[in-house]
């Protein structure tokens, strides 16, 4: 079944549910036959749907985002990836191991050793030291004092807190506290990362640099992590790819690019529309096509010399275009290689920025 | 706008009384304008009867209670069981027709209240209804002639003076719960006798620590303790207070209550820890446990002292077990307490990183746990200390029975310097906890 030229994703979630409350079951079943809307599950088994029908995949190295407002039950999803919460329905594979066929032994095992995790209002042991804290599942696993406590000097290094070991997480401001939670879901040296709203609780500024501070970290640990968050600019500055969540399923899943240029539905439409496109929108998007440019100039593709007019890649970002264009007076050819593939004018550089639902 | 507010608020008012509307539209709007005068004839007339109509029951029984008042003192006069019956007579009538008056003006603001209330839709009905005229009348049957005749008629029938009562069932209980001791004295000797045996075990050790060591070890012991725990204020306050135990004769016996006030604190630990821990794990086991504690905390001591001795013979174990009764609740709830106050995201993200349940109670609860465990262990030795007197009624000697001596012997100077005593040994213990606790 398997296509063996792509590699096992390292998570998968097929068909995931979860319906809380006592007559679960029978409300799930109710859904999958009748179709029950959300409230109506609420009124007749009084029952609360927090995951619908999640299956994605994400793979080894990526950085996939799960977007949606408070009480679309994107929290309530990332917990099943370690089963903090069982689900009512579905699998959960985590490289090789489906995790809900595990007994709790193992799934102690899998939890201390591949996948660590960060919360949002940070959880460290108020009780023990900033490197103790970040020992903590080294500690669980029996490694012995020395050599954890080594380790965690080193993850501490990692998040630049080199010196704050030995100060108490209360000693600490919010986010130094955030950056701890990190080194210890990194201390075990997971494959897979689950960060649940990390940086919501802090103020924008920091925010702001403990966001760049994490792609800088994940383009090193290259490690696969699950990024739930609120704030849909944050999952444009971080994600590789976004799903969007909305009443516990999902509405989109896509890269940022597709998912500012072709929104599912007006959901997304609405919440892509006030973000800047100038970092997410390329050039491959917005230019016209090589041969459509030289049809309506009456050009032939000899008379061009491509030496005259300023050139860019394929994946050159809206802010270098314009750029480009302040420079020149030229339209700006598209090169894929050596082969020019497109043209982008000055009008067609403005509809990008301005985006084409503004601008059709 | 405002038109649309008042239509509104004039239909709700219409859906609430269902008659005479327009009196109380325009007395309610009297009311809200600030005019604190409104009278309600209706109410003057009817009394109790008008608050039960309208469902204005806390007015209802106030006017009852006045017109029984009122009743009586009517009643006697016609009786003629007072002095003056015809001033008596016009003391009652002036005295009813007052309160029905100012039953009369409370009425509207009442009724206006319940309307505010009923707006908010926390009650069922307004207006007039039959059914509770009905249960008005009732109640006043019920209330108003046995009262009133109780009260004016000059001699009255032997069964309305005293309850009923049958000194046989009282009688049987308690022969059968004497059984029920005796069987259990009988049948369980060997099981609390072991009890007594183990509790005996540790209170001759700490006997033996305590009266055992030289007083300037134990003096010197316990101030190095004071300045550890809580500073250079406790040590002074500890010296003197120990000097003052010297001085007074009270040292061995202080060291002795001592003793046992260790020993059923010690009682408390073993048991009120797993058992807090265990309640705060189940809440199934903790309901069926608080009113267990309530019990064991409400009941006088003295109650249970007589099972103890019927258990336990008198002396000291049976002393420290009816005091660990006393002292362990707080014990047990504040485990449960400072178990169940730890941040449920602390133990979540335990659970993320591999802990098992066991990891989770000593490497996160518990030790968040602390202060809450403290100011049991604070509590228990309090409680434990104001045991002290009671447990030397059974021969738990110390401090306590010298208190007892002098309650005896009428000794009122005695009593008041062993009493100091208990209350420095007291203080003594809680400083040196409090000061770790400050830390």
């Amino acid at each position: 079944m398997t296509n063996l030229s792509t590699p096992l994703p390292a998570i998968e979630c097929r068909n995931v549910w979860k319906v809380f409350g006592k007559r679960s079951d029978e409300a799930l079943a109710a859904i999958k036959s009748r179709g029950l809307t959300k409230e109506q599950v609420l009124e007749e088994f009084a029952c609360v749907v927090g995951v619908a029908d999640a299956t994605f995949q994400v793979r080894e190295g990526e950085v996939f985002c799960i977007m949606g407002l408070s009480g679309s039950g994107k929290s309530t999803l990332v917990r099943h990836i370690n089963r903090l919460i069982e689900p009512t329905a579905g699998d959960i594979l985590v490289g090789e191991d489906n995790i809900n066929a595990l007994n709790q032994q193992d799934l102690r095992r899998i939890r201390a050793e591949k996948i660590g995790m960060v919360f949002q209002h940070t959880a460290l042991l108020p009780h023990r030291n900033v490197r103790e804290n970040v020992a903590l599942s080294l500690e669980l696993r029996n490694m012995d004092e020395q050599q954890r406590l080594k380790i965690a000097d080193d993850k501490l290094a990692l998040v630049q807190l080199t010196g704050w070991g030995d100060r108490m997480p209360a000693e600490l401001s919010g986010g130094m506290q955030q950056r701890v939670g990190l080194a210890r879901a990194m201390a075990a040296d997971p494959k897979i990362l689950l960060m649940d709203e990390p940086f919501s609780a802090l103020d924008p500024l920091i925010r702001r640099q403990l966001q760049d501070q994490f792609v800088e970290l994940a383009q090193v640990m290259k490690k696969t992590t699950l990024f739930i968050t609120h704030d849909l600019d944050e999952a444009f500055r971080i994600g590789h790819r976004i799903a969007i969540m909305k009443d516990g399923a999902f509405v989109q899943i896509g890269t940022p690019e597709e998912i500012i240029t072709a929104p599912a539905d007006d959901y997304v439409a609405e919440f892509v529309k006030d973000i800047s496109r100038l970092k997410l929108v390329f050039a491959h998007t917005v230019m016209q096509p090589l041969q459509a440019y030289l049809k309506e100039h009456n050009l032939k593709a000899d008379n061009l010399d491509l030496s005259q007019y300023p050139t860019a890649a394929r994946d050159v970002d809206l802010n270098q275009l314009i750029d480009l264009a302040a420079d020149h007076d030229e339209p700006i050819v598209v090169l894929d290689g050596d082969t020019a593939v497109g043209i982008i004018t000055k009008r067609q550089l403005l509809r990008g920025i301005q985006g084409e639902s503004n601008g059709k | 706008m405002s038109q649309d507010i008042n239509d509104n608020e004039t239909k709700q008012l219409k859906d609430f009384l269902g008659s005479s509307i327009d009196y109380y539209q325009r007395e309610f709007e009297r009311i809200a304008k600030e005019q604190k005068f409104s009278f309600n004839l209706a109410a003057v007339l009817f009394g109790p009867l008008w608050a039960a109509s309208r469902n204005v029951w806390a007015l209802f029984w106030m006017l009852v209670v006045a017109d029984v008042v009122a009743l009586v003192i009517i009643g006697r006069s016609l009786w003629g069981s007072e002095a003056y019956p015809e001033a008596s007579l016009l003391f009652g009538l002036s005295l009813l027709a007052l309160c029905r008056g100012v039953g009369g003006c409370l009425a509207n603001h009442f009724y206006r209240n319940y309307f505010s209330k009923w707006c908010t839709g926390q009650e069922q009905s307004g207006g007039l209804s039959a059914h509770r005229i009905g249960i008005g009348v009732v109640l006043m049957l019920a209330t108003y002639p046995l009262t009133v005749y109780r009260f004016s008629a000059a001699s009255v029938v032997e069964y309305l003076e005293t309850f009923p009562t049958s000194r046989d069932v009282a009688l049987k209980s308690a022969y059968w719960i004497d059984e029920v001791f005796d069987w259990l004295t009988l049948s369980l000797e060997t099981f609390f006798g072991s009890i007594t045996d183990a509790i005996r075990g540790v209170l001759d050790l700490l006997d033996l620590l305590l009266i055992g060591t030289p007083w300037p070890v134990m003096t010197l012991l316990l101030l190095l303790l004071a300045w550890k725990k809580a500073g250079w204020r406790v040590v002074v306050f500890t010296a003197a207070a120990l000097a003052y135990l010297g001085f007074f004769g009270f040292w061995d016996k202080a060291m002795s209550t001592m003793a046992l006030v260790g020993t059923s604190v010690f009682v408390c630990l073993l048991f009120g820890i797993p058992i807090g821990i265990l309640a705060a794990k189940k809440p199934r086991f903790n309901a069926v446990l608080t009113p267990v504690l309530d019990m064991m905390q409400t009941m006088p001591s003295f109650v249970y002292l007589i099972p103890a001795i019927a258990f336990f013979s008198i002396g000291k174990p049976p002393a420290v077990l009816a005091t660990v009764v006393f002292a362990m609740p707080p014990m047990i709830r504040l485990t449960t307490l400072g178990i169940q106050q730890v941040s449920p995201s602390v133990v979540e993200a335990m659970l993320a990183f591999g802990a098992s349940p066991r990891q989770v109670l000593f490497k996160a609860e518990l030790p968040l746990a602390v202060d809450s465990i403290m100011t049991g262990i604070n509590q228990s030795i309090m409680m434990s200390l104001s045991m002290v007197v009671i447990a030397a009624l059974i021969g738990a000697g110390g401090l306590g029975y010298d208190v007892l001596f002098s309650l005896q012997q009428l000794e009122a100077g005695k009593g008041l310097l062993a009493g100091l005593a208990i209350v420095l040994c007291a203080m003594i213990l809680d400083r040196i906890i409090q000061g770790r606790k400050k830390e």
